[in-house]
């Protein structure tokens, strides 16, 4: 059987015809060639025929040629359409003319740097010229490093090396510095949010080096598909960016379809298994020796997964090694193996985490299943693009879990497939991060009198740091006064330099598993709390709050926790306000304190309720930006409930808003909080164990009656969850009525009757009618839109 | 809100004190303020310049000024066990030996610039500053201790500019793990400086290598205060440790006091006494292991094997004996093994045979060594196969585990040796 009679063997059976939610396909698209462009030198051209390439895409020849016009470049085009070449190209074209030249190449992970130094390998062998690429990160031998140093010609790396490897060791550099030509971004669409604000630093400060010693390299730069890679990639460089997005690689006749699993209770809104859903699609392929890729969401899925498979198709000695797992964890060399099983065809069959939806070379697969959507669209795309480059027609399947975004996505079928509504944002002028890496600047070189670092003030934060004791003023310059070494007290994935180590101590000898930055540890590291880290999951036996450790063991247990806090918000200053129908929306700073009373034991997937602990920890309390959204009596005067009810309503709204928010800004839903309160942060929402209520701030219990309800004008904040914020409440505030309507599609088209975790909320939790006030909200909200 | 405000408010977020501990904590914290402000603020008052401190004079130089301090020790000057003069007239060191380094076959120490630098951190990186760089060296009549002292950051170019031009008049450098430390930490300082400076290629006895040799083990570590007062037997009278030294430099630039920071002289200048003397001692013990009295079998033992490796086998066996004498029981196997090998493979097979059967009565084997040695022996010099045979046998019955590739060795042994004695047979 093909594909295509698998697919419509799926449109006759039973069983599977009403779980699909959409069928698209994409007709076969021709590519767009041009000539080798003629500033590229004859060793390079005839390296790439040898390899068999005639001629490039049309957009490798335009990002070559605004390179070649000294432009920094962002290209923008799917998984496998050739966008290596765009960079290795011109790096490569420069080093030819000039030898002594240099490049950086940065990627977000290692395994990445390990493979896209296997690729420029075999090009540079092709010119038969010794120009010398290394890759020079944590697992760099010591003894290695020097000649790297100094004889490398492009060294391939990753920020966090950079940042505590590279720059404040940067004399040891000297050479190459003083001829770097390139700095190579590659995946620049995951520098966001708090690791893209760092990177922002952390490039400022390579580009202070560079000037140090007289180079003024070129950046190029790549990105999935974002709503913004060109802003995403000015915000990052802080300067202009030619954008190229016109892909002229040529693609198979792809189809694309949405699976949701049948409602198992109806009541809880839960649906079926979707492990057991993508084990049933991909049989007939893997029976018909078609070869294909199943994306899971955790490692462990990925192991249980291919159990399952391995268990059914390798039965026979000769099927031994058909299927595949594959995950971060696994050696380098089981890695580098499957790699190549996959290229040569021999693994039929690979089940993977989103280790394998960057670009790692896999040769070219023909079905795609995706156990559950990926979190991000670009991420989706990045996955599904696994298939369908060279063969006739491929096939792409997206398994809903019951996760409101999955059920959004496969609900909605034009957003997804419409243009790209994720929005990469960075705010590296946050002023922990920013305050973090000006110290580690100062380290690499003292500041001059009247240099620019940021949008802040510099001088005002030099001067706080010299009062601080951290640096020293002397002769219009700001030296650094500190023993420790500042890159590695800060860590580019988080925002406060306190960070919780997790430490397991299930064998004899105690292992640091993992940093948990100070905010998250309140809710994820307190006594009683499952961690989770690599799909394993721990329990908290000790929490030594003073000296920053959490003591973890393994267990076996099947729920999770997630905690209960109570949090007051409280505007410190509004900075934009603007007025819609019955409601008024805003963005500024806020203060949060945060108080954690307890937890609830959830089991997984049917995410019932096991069981509550209790929590003592100290208030957490933080400055943030906030965006919030007031709704008026005048609104909530006209529908037909109770205040109490409208409360519900508006919770269950909020916990809507807060999944399209996340997608939306293409961030973790824990990057961003919710809360609901008055607008005048005197009396709040509070979800309690038995029952939930209106209090007034943290130090009073006493709770609000009904009849004073008037007084309160419920307001829902969503906050970054960082200290100095992540510059995501400005975004929210500028697209509001696009995510309400959003919210307003999410909730109006899921199909439990009053309310489940894929739309406002279980209705244990949020009441009977929730679901129904929420939509009454949105349609006075948006009728006149 | 203006910048500091907010600076203000996120910094009490994550430095501001949780839990009852720290709420009962304030008062007497207030109290305490309350009783020793006064005082504190008087003593802030009063101001020591370094100049009052040390001996020493500030250097012009066109780029500003620094500041350097001077001293001489008369040749007589006895630091350990030798005179600076005996150290000085040392006719040949082992220095390129020791440290494999043929440009050292020449070093004089009249040519020889000691090194020794007192920094703001141990960790490196370009934003460690050497603010004390303290140079000895010989001059006709007297040792030198030059100390080039930053008053502030502002004077690492002046300070650099000199130590270039001093560099410039040696052709040596000694050093305690300079290679790894000073002389990098120099080199970014200089780079940072933009001076051309050829501090790497000045060839380096860096005395960390020779002594990790010959100390290694013999006490609890190998740095140079150790040495010096446990080989030497130097006592220093106040000195500071040296994790204080960047606090204090720190605290220094902030107040311009230089009454605790002035004891980082006396530190550096005993730092670099014991090089001189720790110089003089390898070159002793290396050429007269007997006159230099090594306090411990574990330096006869380090001394034997570095003779061995540097093919010096007549003066290698002498200290494997002395160290066989002298040493505790834990490192008589290793001695009773160096030894053995040594007299074998000059000739000595019936000693080395002597020894192997003492070590058989080892109350605690530590391996299979003297029983694959025996067998070896029977086998091949005496052809007694029947013997070596029960050597390995012997040896496969020890109670000693966890040894897998040894074990497999034996019984490889075994049976080559049971073969062969199958075939002499026939």
């Amino acid at each position: 059987m093909s594909i295509e009679e698998i697919i419509e063997s799926w449109k006759h059976s039973k069983n599977i015809s009403p779980c699909i939610t959409e069928i698209r396909v994409f007709p076969r698209r021709e590519g767009q060639y041009q000539p080798f462009p003629n500033f590229l030198h004859p060793l390079l051209i005839g390296a790439l025929r040898r390899q068999g390439i005639e001629r490039l895409y049309s957009h490798q020849v335009e990002a070559i040629e605004w390179v070649e016009g000294g432009k920094d470049v962002v290209i923008v085009t799917p998984t496998a359409s050739g966008k290596t070449l765009c960079y290795n190209l011109p790096v490569l074209n420069q080093k030819l003319r000039d030898p002594a030249s240099k490049a950086f190449y940065l990627f977000p992970t290692k395994a990445l740097s390990q493979d896209q130094r296997v690729e420029l390998q075999s090009l540079i062998e092709r010119i038969q010229r010794p120009i010398r690429t290394f890759t020079y990160d944590g697992d760099t031998p010591q003894e290695a490093r020097q000649a790297i140093r100094t004889q490398g010609d492009i060294v391939i790396t990753n920020p966090d090396m950079l940042h505590t490897g590279i720059l404040p060791h940067h004399t040891k550099w000297l050479n190459f510095f003083q001829n770097l030509k390139f700095v190579i971004i590659d995946e620049i669409h995951t520098y966001r949010g708090v690791f893209g604000s760092h990177m922002t630093n952390v490039l400022r400060r390579l580009r202070r080096i560079c000037q140090f010693y007289g180079s003024s390299p070129q950046f190029i730069c790549c990105s999935a598909t974002i709503a913004n890679p060109k802003e995403l990639a000015e915000r990052l460089l802080e300067r202009e960016v030619h954008l190229v997005d016109r892909n002229g690689a040529p693609s198979s006749e792809r189809i694309f379809i949405f699976y949701n699993p049948p409602v198992v209770n109806k009541e809880l809104g839960i649906r079926g298994n979707p492990l057991h859903a993508a084990r049933k699609l991909i049989a007939p392929f893997i029976e018909q020796g078609i070869q294909c890729i199943l994306f899971a969401t955790s490692r462990l899925n990925v192991e249980i997964l291919t159990k399952y498979l391995k268990d059914r198709f390798e039965k026979r000695l000769e099927d031994k090694g058909k299927i595949r797992g594959y995950r971060g964890g696994y050696l380098p060399e089981v890695r580098r193996e499957i790699e190549q099983g996959l290229r040569e065809k021999r693994v039929k069959a690979v089940i993977s985490t989103n280790a394998l939806e960057l670009g790692i070379d896999i040769g070219d697969l023909d079905v795609c299943i995706l156990a559950g959507y990926p979190g991000s669209i670009a991420s989706t795309y990045q996955q599904a693009g696994r298939v369908g480059r060279r063969s006739e027609k491929s096939l792409a399947v997206l398994v809903a879990r019951s996760q409101p975004l999955d059920q959004f996505m496969v609900e909605n079928p034009d957003y997804f497939f419409g243009s790209s509504p994720e929005h990469g944002l960075v705010n590296p002028d946050n002023l922990l991060i920013l305050l973090s890496h000006i110290q580690c600047a100062a380290f690499e070189l003292p500041f001059r009198e009247g240099e620019r670092f940021g949008k802040e003030n510099l001088e005002e934060l030099l001067r706080y740091l010299e009062e601080k004791g951290a640096l020293h003023h002397v002769d219009q310059h700001w030296y650094f006064t500190q023993e420790a070494y500042p890159a590695e007290r800060v860590s580019l994935r988080s925002v406060s330099e306190e960070n919780f180590v997790v430490i397991d101590t299930t064998k004899k000898k105690e292992e640091v598993i993992a940093e948990v930055d100070f905010t998250s540890a309140h809710t994820t590291l307190y006594e009683g709390a499952v961690y989770l880290c690599e799909s394993e999951l721990y329990t908290v036996e000790r929490l030594d709050y003073k000296n920053r450790r959490a003591y973890v063991k393994k267990t076996e247990g099947d729920y999770y926790t997630d905690a209960i806090d109570y949090t007051d918000v409280s505007i410190l200053e509004g900075f934009e306000r603007r007025e819609g129908k019955g409601i008024q929306y805003e963005h500024g700073e806020v203060r949060v304190t945060t108080r954690i009373v307890g937890y609830k034991k959830i089991k997984f997937y049917t995410l019932e309720n096991l069981g509550y602990g209790k929590i003592e920890l100290p208030d957490l309390e933080f400055h943030t930006t906030s965006y919030w959204l007031t709704f008026k009596w005048s609104l909530l005067d006209k529908l037909p409930f109770s205040r109490l009810d409208l409360i519900d309503g508006i919770l269950g709204l909020g916990y809507a808003f807060h999944t399209m928010a996340a997608l939306h800004l293409m961030c973790d839903p824990h990057d961003i909080h919710r809360c609901v309160g008055d607008r005048g942060a005197k009396w709040f929402v509070r979800l309690s164990r038995d029952s939930k209520g209106i209090y007034s701030s943290l130090h009073c219990s006493e709770k609000i009656s009904e009849k004073t309800l008037g007084l309160f004008e419920p307001t829902l904040f969503i906050y970054d969850n960082y200290p100095g914020g992540m510059g995501f409440s400005q975004q929210l505030f500028d697209d509001t009525f696009e995510l309400l309507e959003k919210t307003s599609r999410l909730i109006s088209r899921c199909k439990c009757q009053s309310g489940c975790p894929s739309c406002v909320g279980p209705v244990k939790e949020m009441g009977e009618r929730s679901k129904e006030v929420a939509l009454s909200l949105f349609h006075e909200i948006l009728k006149s839109c | 809100m203006d910048l500091k405000e907010r600076l203000r408010q996120l910094s009490s977020i994550t430095k501001s004190p949780w839990g009852p501990e720290h709420q009962e904590e304030r008062p007497l914290r207030e109290r305490l303020e309350r009783l020793l402000r006064p005082k504190k603020a008087s003593h802030q008052r009063e101001v020591v310049p370094i100049e009052n401190l040390v001996k020493g004079e500030v250097l012009s130089t066109p780029w500003g000024e620094t500041f350097q301090a001077k001293e001489y020790f008369p040749l007589n000057y006895r630091y350990g066990e030798m005179s600076l003069s005996e150290i000085l007239s040392i006719p040949t060191y082992p220095a390129h030996l020791l440290l494999r380094d043929e440009r050292l076959k020449e070093l004089d120490f009249k040519k020889a610039l000691f090194l020794d630098t007192e920094t703001t951190g141990l960790c490196g990186g370009t934003g460690t500053f050497a603010f004390m760089v303290g140079l000895g060296y010989f001059e006709e009549d007297g040792f030198v201790i030059q100390q080039l002292f930053m008053r502030d950051y502002s004077e690492e170019r002046a300070s650099l500019s000199f130590l270039r031009e001093i560099l410039d008049s040696f052709q040596f450098l000694v050093t305690f793990n300079g290679r790894l430390y000073d002389v990098p930490l120099l080199e970014t300082r200089f780079i940072l400086s933009r001076i051309v400076s050829r501090i790497r290629e000045i060839p380096n006895l860096d005395l960390l290598y020779p002594a990790r040799r010959i100390w290694k083990g013999a006490y609890e570590n190998c740095r140079l205060i150790t040495l010096e007062s446990r080989l030497l037997g130097i006592e220093r009278e106040e000195d500071i440790p040296s994790e204080w030294i960047p606090s204090l430099y720190f605290e220094y630039l902030k107040s311009g006091d230089a009454r605790k920071i002035y004891r980082v002289f006396y530190h550096n200048q005993m730092d670099i006494l014991t090089m001189v003397a720790l110089a003089g001692r390898i070159h002793l013990i290396y050429h007269n292991p007997y006159a230099a009295q090594p306090r411990k079998g574990i330096e006869h033992l380090s001394l034997g094997r570095l003779f061995w490796d540097h093919g010096e086998r007549e003066k290698s066996i002498p200290c494997f004996e002395v160290a066989l004498k002298r040493c505790e029981d834990e490192l008589a196997w290793e001695a009773m093994r160096w030894l053995s090998m040594a007299l074998k493979k000059t000739g000595h097979i019936e000693k080395a045979r002597a020894l192997w059967e003492e070590m058989l009565s080892w109350p605690y084997p530590k391996d299979f060594f003297p029983y694959i040695e025996l067998a070896k022996y029977y086998e091949h010099r005496c052809k007694d196969i029947e013997k070596a045979l029960r050597y390995v046998d012997q040896a496969l019955r020890l109670p000693l585990e966890g040894r897998p590739r040894e074990i497999e060795l034996l019984l490889r042994r075994r049976e080559r040796l049971s073969q062969k004695k199958g075939k002499d047979a026939f």
